[in-house]
């Protein structure tokens, strides 16, 4: 059980190192290789650690101190799925900043901050008790913010500060539901609140702090109404941080802490987020269809992406949250992909604007390539990842007496797809403007970051094979619809 | 060595050929051999082996599955040859997503689950997107090519989970009737083959893509698979008369929309596109019939269809590669330049206007027998009729089309650019062969129909039906005898015939005053209820994805107009969801 | 009474953020919420008479635990203080950047990003 206390440890420590380096060493290229070479090997190890940690399930107390009194880490099959998700495309995202973030002057810092972020989303992933899930919560977040406004162009900033402020209405809102939990309770330990809740009677109180943590949540993960910072935020940041944040973060600060608290504390009926789900899937893959900035259309596919997450998730049966969570490890894998080969064309030609490309798939083939390969997926085309996960989301929809919602789904399914034929077209096929001719492929550790998430791709849809699917996607399903039973992982 | 064995080769192919150097000595040679051998073995794996299909739960082969096996083998072999003299950039991967194309085909038509055939389906039409895309400038039609059949690959989806709610498996097999997957299906089907609503992608692709794309998919591939999967939609659900009386309209409307737009085009590859549109309502009608015949009659029309519809497009592929255009105004008098082309493309053109002896009568005779006893005859007499009119409606103007087609290219005065060709230009082995084989599958199909296709598909049993309705050997002794006849009569009268030049009030005739091949049927556009449905099909109001995209374009304009970038309404946003969810919990 | 004192300055802050057009008000909006909540934290944990929940050596455990406020949230509001000023300061810090850039503390003008 201890290896899990080193996935908060290990990037908590590894970004004071890299701040404290950037204050002892003076040379720049110095500074910037050892923060390579550390950010890198940290993230290795973490996602050997988590792609290890599959059935390990258990709890630890910090510090020894005993349930309620001490700080609680528990991880179950959910969180599991969840860390193995994160720290692979954490991997892939820092090996791809190497070469990505020499452009920017303090890659140190980046570091740091990408590590603090980290440090946040597997601190959430983990925490057992609903406080250090909102200072988890919070250490992603901020960190997330400075990403974002890392750059520091005019238009970083504005995405930043709306970020922040929006960012900042949920944390409150988190704050003040774990307030009056606690004000209910006189508990902040995860199982026991559950616990207490499944044997009190429901009162407006809780009712109200559930509803603080619906719609926080939704911000964070973007649902539309709530989604307004993403478009903003996701293109401004770099690269390797936008593939972060839109593959991972708002899954992780947004999705898994809003399932955890609905299914496993408030075991309350979620039936209410599909509508939104739907909303969100349909809005923004037509929104997503009008943008001619290649990252911006990729953020606005995020929030069509996780409408459909949601939807699988609300629908409440085993094989809907079975394609929810399946299809947020897929989303996570393409949706970062996608970005990093936003990121390799916006260092090459120094654009996003998609009419500006043209024929990149002739001087940039590897980019192209797994652009390809990614976008199948998104789109839901068979054999990709993707194709399989909605499938399962529809076939749910279906099964639980929604064929209306498998409608939209589908509808949306083929808007995404008509989206991404349009960045193909644009980008990477038709002709090759004159003054791109002489651009080479994306240099080496972006390519190769790009290849492992696009084998991926196509290696992620293995997982539906019953044998390998009982490994790691059923202890997740499992364990979100074990509702209050989350309590019991808890010595 | 069992059915799966030709779809693992034609898969590793395609990986070998993707890695493979574009050196044309190179992959030429080797994809000839592996063409050729790949039929070879799927010959011997179909007729000379015991198929223990039984003992794979996933796949099966009938005899309506091996049939379009066979078929679909066999233009993998006659493309690989023509694609090989045709082709002259990028061959590696061409040949790539040739065979790419060829497995996933095949891996469609034996799959007996759901799952795998969708998985198959969704390839085959990436590698089509991947083909189109090989020649620059084709693009915008890729783009809707891919969207046109990736969209109906979702419908396909949500059909298969609907099927999978009603029967709890993904095996292929009888199925309760559900009117949204049946809608859902036959979408799928309708965009693989062409039909109306979904068929428009099929013009733009034949006018950009590389020419032996289109002869070997849309024309030939997409519609066996198509038609594949609606003859077992047919199979596996018992439609009410509606349904089918639906299903037979959208068949009329296709041939008889689709012929007209045939008639004015000025791009041969765009004509022959189509009627590629146009007999695909054929083959639905015949199936949606509900009447063996009419089953009997669409299946046949489907692989008559494949083979002289590809033999059309070899010949214009042939046609460009000589002249270096595809616009009927600009050729004229290549017959005696391209004699075998031009043979070839005469019988196919017979063959696809239903002139007796040739397969596509005996088709089209077997469908319109199927419509005079369809299922929905009972119920809705006079809309079967009209059906059946328009088939035979639909029959005329493709013939009236063909001939313009035939004159423009073949007859007439040649055009000024003929006279430049050089003459190693002319026919090439490699590209009339696959013309020569087409061909005279026409002519061997429509006479020995029953014997090389319906018995051994069909059975025996259904012979009895069949043979009162039509013996083309006796017919086409009486119509050669009667066309004998004629000429002896012709002859032997001693009429006298007399050439005139053209005579425009005493002057010269020029060259560039010729008449073209087109000319006569520009007044078409004219008439009256034409020439309006003309111009509004020219603003595209016909073409279902065009209308949709401005329809959403117009959605988005006003979704974006709200994202105003103030925070201050953003913040508003959030909290009428707010106000939203807590009324809601 | 005082719970609802701790809505109002809530609301107050609401209002600041959405409301304001000034850049820097939204800031001083954003802390307003966030010291409303830290104030509604603390008083959970109140308890009238109360003594300071530090056990000396002198004092007996159990009268203690009868006599002292609930420790628990004065160590949760003393971190979300902590948390509350790292935003603050990032906050006040992207928002010196922004003037910078766009030379106006308007926030309806500051829209770049839209569509």
């Amino acid at each position: 059980m201890e290896r899990y206390i080193y996935l908060i440890l290990l990037p908590l420590g590894g970004a004071f190192i890299i701040a404290a380096l950037n204050a002892a060493v003076k040379s720049r290229d110095t500074r910037d290789i050892t923060s390579d070479i550390i950010a890198n090997l940290i993230t290795l190890a973490m996602a050997g650690i988590a792609l290890t940690s599959f059935g390990i399930n258990g709890s630890y107390s910090v510090g020894g101190w005993p349930v309620p009194l001490g700080i609680n880490i528990a991880a179950d099959g959910f969180s599991i799925l969840m860390l193995a998700t994160v720290n692979t495309i954490a991997f892939c995202a820092t090996l791809y900043s190497i070469n990505y973030m020499d452009q920017y002057t303090s890659k140190s810092h980046y570091y740091s901050l990408f590590l603090l972020m980290l440090t946040g989303m597997n601190g959430v992933l983990l925490s057992g008790d609903l406080f250090n899930l909102f200072v988890f919560i919070e250490i992603a977040s901020i960190s997330s913010y400075a990403l974002v406004g890392f750059g520091t162009e005019a238009e970083e900033l504005e995405a930043s500060f709306k970020y922040m402020v929006m960012g900042g209405i949920a944390s409150t809102f988190i704050l003040l539901a774990v307030a009056i939990l606690y004000s209910s309770f006189g508990v902040l330990n995860m199982a026991n609140i559950s616990q207490a809740i499944s044997v009190s009677s429901q009162t407006p109180l809780l009712k109200f702090s559930l509803f603080l943590f619906i719609a926080a949540f939704s911000i964070k993960a973007a649902i539309i109404p709530f989604h307004a910072w993403l478009p903003d935020a996701h293109p401004a940041a770099p690269a390797p941080v936008s593939a972060m944040l839109s593959g991972v973060l708002i899954k992780t600060l947004g999705i898994y802490a809003m399932t955890r608290i609905i299914m496993n504390i408030f075991a309350a009926d979620v039936s209410i987020l599909a509508p939104l789900g739907i909303i969100s899937i349909m809005l923004g893959v037509l929104l997503a269809l009008g943008q001619t900035d290649m990252k911006r259309l990729f953020a606005y596919h995020s929030v069509s992406q996780v409408g459909y997450i949601i939807l699988g998730i609300s629908l409440g049966t085993p094989l809907g949250i079975l394609g929810g969570l399946f299809h947020l490890v897929n989303h996570s894998i393409f949706k970062s992909l996608l970005f990093l080969n936003s990121g390799a064309v916006a260092y090459r030609l120094g654009t996003r604007e998609l009419n500006e490309m043209g024929g990149l798939n002739k001087v940039m083939p590897i980019t192209g390539g797994t652009s390809f390969i990614a976008s199948l997926s998104i789109a839901g085309m068979p054999p990709f990842n993707g194709f399989f996960s909605k499938l399962i989301i529809i076939l749910a929809c279906v099964q639980s007496g929604h064929p209306g919602f498998a409608l939209w789904a589908v509808a949306g399914s083929i808007l995404t797809l008509s989206s991404f034929m349009k960045v193909q077209k644009f980008a990477f096929f038709g002709k090759l403007a004159e003054k791109h001719k002489q651009i080479k492929e994306a240099p080496l550790m972006m390519s190769i970051s790009v290849v492992i998430l696009a084998v991926l791709c196509i290696a992620t849809s293995l997982l539906v094979l019953p044998k390998v699917k009982n490994i790691v996607l059923q202890p997740a399903v499992d364990a979100v619809l074990s509702g209050a039973g989350y309590a019991k992982i808890i010595r | 060595m069992d059915l799966l064995l030709p779809i693992r080769i034609s898969a590793a192919l395609a990986v070998i050929f993707f890695i493979l150097p574009d050196k044309r000595k190179l992959v030429v040679p080797a994809a000839l051999t592996a063409a050729i051998s790949l039929f070879i073995i799927s010959i011997y794996s179909l007729f000379f082996r015991d198929i223990a299909m039984s003992s794979r739960p996933y796949f099966m082969a009938d005899n309506i599955s091996k049939a379009v096996y066979f078929l679909i083998s066999f233009f993998g072999a006659i493309m690989a040859v023509y694609s090989s003299g045709f082709i002259t950039r990028k061959l590696n991967r061409y040949f790539a997503y040739f065979f790419l194309t060829i497995a996933s085909s095949l891996g469609v038509v034996i799959s007996a689950n759901w799952l795998i055939f969708t998985i198959f389906w969704g390839i085959s039409g990436t590698a089509l997107f991947l083909m189109i895309q090989l020649e620059s400038g084709a693009n915008a039609a890729a783009k809707k090519t891919m969207i046109i059949l990736g969209g109906s690959d979702s419908l396909l989806i949500l059909g298969i989970a609907i099927i999978y709610y009603a029967t709890g498996t993904f095996t292929i097999g009888t199925a309760p009737w559900s009117g949204l997957a049946a809608a859902c299906l036959l979408a799928a089907a309708l965009a693989k083959a062409g039909g109306m609503p979904l068929h428009t992608w099929i013009p733009g692709c034949a006018e950009k893509a590389p020419l032996p794309v289109t002869a070997f998919i849309p024309a030939a591939l997409d519609k066996i698979l198509g038609i594949y999967m609606m003859t077992r939609l047919f199979q596996i659900m018992r439609f009410p008369p509606e349904a089918r009386m639906a299903v037979m309209i959208i068949g009329a409307i296709t041939i008889i929309c689709a012929v007209f737009m045939a008639l004015k085009q000025h791009n041969a590859k765009k004509l022959l596109a189509y009627h590629a549109v146009s007999q695909v309502g054929y083959m639905i009608l015949g199936i949606a019939s509900g009447n063996l015949l009419g089953l009997i009659g669409g299946f046949f029309h489907m692989v008559n269809n494949a083979i002289y519809k590809s033999a059309l497009f070899l010949g214009t592929g042939q046609v460009e590669k000589t002249t270096g255009t595809d616009r009927l105004e600009k050729l004229g008098g290549l017959a005696k330049l391209l004699p075998i082309t031009f043979t070839s493309m005469l019988i196919a053109s017979f063959a696809i206007s239903g002139i007796p002896p040739f397969n596509g009568f005996y088709s089209k005779w077997l469908i319109y027998q199927g419509i005079l006893g369809a299922k929905t005859a009972k119920d809705f007499p006079l809309l079967t009729m009209l059906c059946l009119l328009a088939a035979l409606f639909g029959s005329g103007l493709t013939l009236a089309s063909f001939m313009k087609l035939l004159h423009a290219i073949f007859l007439g005065s040649s055009s000024p650019a003929i006279g430049r060709i050089a003459p190693d230009n002319r026919e090439k082995f490699s590209l009339v062969f696959p013309q020569i084989t087409l061909a005279a599958a026409c002519i061997l199909l429509g006479l020995f129909a029953v014997n090389i296709f319906i018995k051994p598909v069909f059975g025996s049993g259904v012979l009895d039906e069949i043979r009162g309705s039509w013996s083309p050997g006796t017919a086409s002794l009486l119509m050669i005898a009667g066309i004998v006849i004629g000429l002896l009569l012709y002859w032997l009268s001693g009429a006298k015939t007399r050439r005139a030049g053209s005579f425009i009030g005493g002057y010269k005739v020029a060259p560039e005053m010729r008449v073209s091949g087109v000319t006569f049927y520009a007044s078409i556009e004219n008439i009256f209820p034409f020439r309006q449905i003309f111009k509004l099909a020219d603003k595209k109001i016909f073409d279902l994805y065009e209308m949709t995209k401005l329809g959403l374009f117009y959605i988005i304009g006003i979704l974006r107009y709200f994202h105003t970038g103030v925070l201050s309404n953003y913040l508003t946003w959030i909290f009428a969801g707010g106000i939203i969810i807590f009324l809601a919990l | 009474m005082i719970y609802v004192m701790c809505l109002a300055l809530f609301v107050v802050g609401l209002y600041g953020i959405c409301c304001k057009k000034n850049l820097i008000k939204i800031i001083l909006g954003f802390i307003i919420m966030d010291y409303a909540v830290n104030l509604f934290i603390i008083l959970i944990g109140y308890r009238k008479n109360g003594i300071a929940p530090i056990l000396d050596k002198t004092m007996d455990v159990n009268k203690f635990a009868l006599s002292s406020v609930d420790p628990m949230p004065q160590a949760i509001v003393l971190t979300a203080i902590v948390i509350g000023l790292a935003v603050t300061a990032l906050m006040v810090a992207v928002c010196v950047r922004i003037y910078e850039r766009y030379g106006t503390f308007d926030i309806t003008k500051i829209r770049k990003l839209k569509g």
